[in-house]
């Protein structure tokens, strides 16, 4: 039989060594350029945390081996979700990204989470739309805003950095807790709707009769998780107006992605938009709306996504009722018309807009404009695409030099 | 060429005046005013482009047609971006060169063409800015500037610092060239952005192979033959 103690010996020395290549691997980033300090922190915040980690499997041969197994495994836990984290960090100092949207972008997030607030922008290679995940253990301050890495550059689609920020709103004001009690009520009437389909609906999902309670939390917490991104994709619209749907559109229309459960359709979430829009007086290209593929749910989902719906329709009311008052103490306003429409002429004249404006009125001039032009279709208008970009960035840029001197 | 005065007459244009000059942002006018004279400084931005070690033994520094000359392709000269933000610093040592870019956009109109040239005040201190390089009717970008520092200390460069100025010239109208002149009106330049129009970072292309620098760089027309 094997010496115990070999085997914690062995398993040790791997543990150490791993966080050891993991710690270097922190040492090389540190010398990037990091073209703001919030990457620094973040490094420096995951290397406090490996340190600790590093600490824990100093551990002598002979320790209860059950405390050795746990210290590596946890060593392997941790580096495994967090080395996808280094890559992010290393990649948000790549010259692709929009360095100049890291202040005004920054601002907007500490209008509604505080000053502690940092934030990391940086090109995903495994980007998904709207699905990157959030809250961070180890980051607990950071908003995290992943961009599709061919198109880091892209300023036009950086009004879904408010999906973003949204998802931390609802942590940040406990919006479940909020929503929670109708979000139970809701259900329990959505699930007495019908005995035939909560009997079908308890048998595909392999509940028995007895469970209901078990059902009952599952459709509330898909439910609550719809919620959240709705609660998203309103404080995208608030913040960035049309320019959120528009960008909504790029990245996702024709759609046809299978439903997931914890997102309402597309469909209803631009139906819930497009009322959100009306209420907040904001104009947006009728196309946006058209012609949205939808594909179902799996069949053995279908029912809950049925009855999930019913709960999320039941409770848009008290939600944005919640959503607009943190709204207004945030004091963020959709982009006023008038600076849309000076940045605009200043686009149409190829030039950035020198006066004041904000990232949201910016980024809604260069989507009008890019619409106006029927989104440049043509191979000859890519230098015109291009410049629209720099001068989007160049505007936030004379944005930021403004405020550095409290001009008007 | 113009004066100060003259240069803020032309900012102060209506936006809709097809003789406006445009420089975003706009540079302090009571203090240009108070100095006079004929030029406007301009600021260093925040994009910096710098020259990589590479393994290439040489450079072409012209751009070759599609299709080639059929000669192995010499590969473009290799560049690192930086991004400096305010209140950072780039430090440019003795002997090193790197591209720069100007904080402001400029658009000229068509009436109006330029130059840039370094500071002297800066100069003097071993900092070279270009060599008074052209700006053009209708130009909109910022200017690349090529900064190098031949003096014998490492120099410090900040992004918002005073870099260079400007001088503007009247051209003449394109109406009273008609007949001669291709100009290129800034509305269809907003069209059709030419090759170093509309950047906000330092640009590098290299100049196109032209039908002249293509024969002359050929083989002669007597070893033409003899080869054929």
């Amino acid at each position: 039989m094997v010496d115990r103690n070999v085997v914690s010996r062995l398993r040790l020395a791997s543990a150490r060594r791993r966080i050891d290549a993991f710690l270097e691997q922190i040492g090389s980033l540190r010398d990037s350029s990091f073209p703001h300090d919030d990457g620094k922190r973040a490094l420096k915040l995951i290397e406090e945390f490996a340190r600790e980690q590093r600490a824990n499997v100093e551990l002598p041969d002979d320790f209860d081996s059950r405390m050795v197994d746990r210290a590596c495994l946890q060593v392997a836990e941790f580096i495994e979700r967090n080395t996808s984290f280094l890559g992010f960090i290393l990649r948000s100092t790549n010259v692709r990204n929009p360095f100049e949207l890291h202040d005004p972008l920054k601002d907007l997030i500490a209008q509604v989470l505080g000053n502690e607030a940092l934030l990391l922008i940086s090109a995903e290679w495994n980007f998904v739309p709207f699905t990157y995940p959030r809250n961070i253990g180890i980051l607990p301050d950071f908003v995290l805003i992943g961009t599709p890495a061919p198109e880091a550059g892209n300023v036009l689609i950086t009004p879904l950095a408010g999906h973003e920020i949204g998802h931390s709103i609802w942590h940040r004001f406990d919006l479940e807790k909020s929503l929670s009690g109708e979000v139970n009520r809701a259900t329990l009437k959505a699930l007495q709707v019908s005995e035939v389909r909560r009997k079908r609906l308890l048998l595909e999902q392999g509940i028995d009769e007895l469970g209901i309670n078990i059902l009952r939390g599952r459709c509330s917490s898909h439910a609550l998780r719809q919620l959240e991104e709705i609660v998203s994709d309103l404080f995208g619209l608030q913040v960035f107006g049309s320019a959120y749907l528009y960008a909504f559109e790029y990245l996702l229309a024709p759609s046809g992605y299978p439903q997931d459960i914890d997102y309402p359709s597309e469909k209803r979430r631009l139906e819930i938009m497009r009322q959100a829009a009306d209420g907040l007086s904001i104009d947006i290209d009728d196309a946006v709306y058209q012609r949205w593929n939808e594909k179902p749910c799996e069949a053995r989902d279908r029912d809950m996504f049925t009855v999930v719906s019913e709960v999320v329709n039941e409770c848009l009311g008290p939600l944005r009722t919640i959503l607009s008052e943190k709204m207004s103490e945030t004091g963020i306003v959709p982009p006023s018309r008038a600076a849309v429409e000076d940045v605009l002429a200043a686009f149409r004249k190829q030039e950035p807009y020198g006066g004041k404006a904000t990232l949201p009125e910016i980024v809604t001039a260069g989507w009008v404009y890019l619409r106006e032009r029927h989104g440049l279709p043509e191979p000859e208008q890519a230098g015109e695409y291009r410049v629209l970009n720099d001068l989007m960035l160049k505007s936030v840029e004379v944005a930021e030099y403004r405020g550095r001197l409290g001009l008007a | 060429m113009l004066s100060v005065s003259e240069i803020f007459d032309r900012l102060n244009l209506e936006h809709a005046n097809q003789s406006r000059l445009s420089i975003v942002p706009k540079p302090d006018e009571e203090r240009a005013r108070e100095r006079g004279g004929t030029s406007v400084d301009l600021r260093l931005g925040r994009w910096f482009r710098s020259f990589k070690q590479s393994q290439s033994t040489h450079y072409e520094l012209w751009a070759e047609p599609v299709g080639g000359n059929g000669r192995e392709k010499v590969r473009a000269i290799g560049t690192k971006e930086h991004f400096v933000r305010f209140g950072s610093e780039f430090v440019l040592h003795p002997g090193r060169f790197v591209l720069g870019v100007t904080l402001e956009w400029l658009s000229l109109p068509v009436d109006l063409s330029g130059y840039v040239t370094g500071k002297s005040s800066l100069g003097r201190h071993g900092l070279v800015i270009e060599t008074a390089a052209g700006i053009h009717p209708g130009f909109s970008g910022c200017l690349t500037l090529e900064l190098a520092n031949v003096g014998e200390v490492p120099l410090v460069l900040s992004p918002g610092m005073e870099i260079c100025q400007i001088f503007l010239h009247k051209t003449k109208a394109p109406k009273e060239r008609a007949d001669t002149s291709t100009d290129v009106d800034p509305k269809a330049n907003a069209r059709n952005p030419g090759t170093f129009s509309g950047r906000r970072k330092p640009a590098i292309d290299l100049p196109k192979v032209d039908a002249t620098f293509e024969k002359l760089k050929g083989p002669m027309r007597s070893d033409k033959d003899e080869a054929t």
